[in-house]
């Protein structure tokens, strides 16, 4: 057989190129989230991998107050370790370490080159959405006092300042600009569609949302609704997180959305419905009346595997 | 119709009047110096089982009738609750071999002294984790609609903490010593 000539290698060449480029360009511009199946190996070690070419003994001075060894420890714990992501206590940040977890089980690698870039740089390009970080909040993260764990996990201090500062809805209008303070307050708060939209945006996922910040799902079931969705991909929930631990303490509950949890499962057991989720570092499971389940939910956001 | 809004409104009305009127007794150091001893030993109880596996504790209602135990794993947090699903309940008592005349009599202390929940939680200290428990009661002696609705709080520490927060809060009123690893404060919160 003669060697193929020149020009047909070349020819070839252009074409494998032409391909991997359409290949590229052609695929959708969302990302297929798997939540249930867990970190991928590849994924976890190309995230370590970035890790391990940082010097974690060096600081930023973008970032004064964060320490590099705190920094770094809790990148790598969050990496190693997705479902221990924390909010802390008394925040508002359940919608960012929500948002977080999904990233942390789903594309690990992702999210530590962006804290890693903002970290160095006090910018970042996710998905194709630029974040940057303001000298406020660059002043802030790692000086978090009395919110529990968070006060040592300096890296989770700086990537939820920076989204909370970088995304606004609604409940913000009051109060744009960070003050020392403002996790627990207004500025932090997340409504329904600023949470879906961060989601698109950061996490680079396609959503279906049901529900609003005022009005619940226009849904007859919700139990089958929400398990219907569960088969199809990833499903998170905005609900009043007092109504998940009912008590007869109080005379008034206001009926509003107040927190986000990632649901891992739901079904029903005799009259009731069980259901697992995350939130606060941990999967929760417990068992709620469907009364209930229909009063304390207001919105869910469905994520496709498809 | 209009009359029976009105004589309900009427009586709405009154009954706040009355519960504004009545002299409330918040609860305070002394609140804990008369019960030290049934504190003393539900802590010792708590302790003992919680050693056995970590869990958080109490009721749900003013009657004090249905319990709620939150056991805690490494990665998961089940929650049961008496109302709902006996049942279960006693499945993961058994299951996480508690001893179960222990918890049995916690409980029945626990509604003696109208302790609604009981909980460890943890801050941070120069980097390292100080765990104290906590037991939540209502905040006012009385048991009456429309009352304060706060909560008082009894914190439990292994050691005596002597830390600039904490001084800060004593000094602010917000928190106040009782004895050496004896703090109370008043919360919005009960868990």
């Amino acid at each position: 057989m003669s060697p193929a000539p020149m020009h047909m290698i070349k020819c070839s060449l252009c074409f494998c190129w032409l391909l991997i480029g359409f290949l590229a360009t052609a695929q959708p511009d969302t990302t297929v989230l798997n939540l249930y199946a867990g970190t991928s190996d590849s994924a976890k070690n190309a995230a370590l991998a970035l890790l391990k070419q940082e010097d974690t003994t060096k600081g930023s001075p973008l970032w004064p107050a964060v320490n590099p060894h705190l920094f770094y420890s809790n990148l790598y714990k969050n990496v190693l370790y997705p479902l221990k992501i924390n909010q802390g206590k008394s925040t508002n940040f359940c919608g960012y370490a929500a948002l977080t977890h999904l990233m942390l089980v789903d594309q690990p690698q992702v999210y530590v080159k962006a804290v890693l870039e903002l970290f160095h740089t006090g910018q970042t390009i996710v998905h194709g959405t630029t974040m940057k970080a303001s000298l406020r909040i660059r002043k802030a993260a790692g000086t978090f006092r009395n919110k529990g764990e968070l006060d040592i996990r300096h890296a989770d201090q700086l990537w939820f300042l920076t989204l909370a500062d970088e995304f606004k809805g609604y409940l913000n209008w009051l109060d744009f600009k960070y003050n020392p303070g403002n996790e627990n307050t207004a500025w932090g708060a997340t409504n329904f569609s600023k949470f879906n939209r961060m989601v698109r945006k950061v996490g680079g996922y396609g959503t279906r949302a049901a529900g609003s910040d005022f009005l619940r799902p226009w849904k007859s079931n919700f139990s089958e609704y929400i398990q219907a969705q569960l088969q199809k991909g990833t499903v998170m929930l905005y609900l009043n997180s007092k109504l998940m631990f009912p008590h007869r303490f109080t005379d008034i509950t206001l009926r509003v959305p107040t927190h986000f949890v990632v649901l891992y499962q739901i079904y029903k057991v005799g009259d009731l419905i069980e259901f697992k989720y995350w939130d606060y570092g941990m999967k929760t499971e417990q068992q709620i009346t469907h009364k209930r389940l229909f009063k304390m939910i207001f919105g869910i956001t469905s994520i496709s595997h498809d | 119709m209009t009359r029976q809004i009105t004589i309900w409104a009427l009586a709405a009305l009154c009954l706040m009047g009355a519960s504004c009127a009545m002299k409330v007794e918040r609860k305070s150091a002394s609140y804990y110096l008369k019960h030290k001893q049934e504190i003393t030993e539900i802590l010792n109880n708590y302790h003992a089982l919680y050693n056995k596996q970590p869990f958080s504790c109490g009721f749900t209602d003013r009657s004090y009738k249905y319990f709620v135990m939150q056991i805690m794993t490494d990665t998961v947090r089940y929650i049961y609750n008496t109302e709902l699903n006996k049942e279960t309940l006693y499945k993961a008592v058994k299951l996480v071999r508690y001893d179960t005349a222990r918890l049995r009599l916690m409980m029945d202390q626990m509604k003696n002294i109208k302790l609604l929940w009981m909980d460890k939680t943890s801050f941070w200290v120069n980097e390292k984790e100080e765990i104290v428990t906590f037991l939540s009661f209502k905040s006012v002696a009385v048991e009456q609609p429309f009352t304060e609705n706060k909560y008082y709080i009894l914190l439990f520490t292994d050691q005596r903490l002597d830390i600039p927060e904490l001084r800060e809060r004593l000094k602010k009123g917000d928190l106040a010593r009782i004895e050496d690893k004896v703090y109370f404060m008043i919360g919005n919160q009960y868990r």
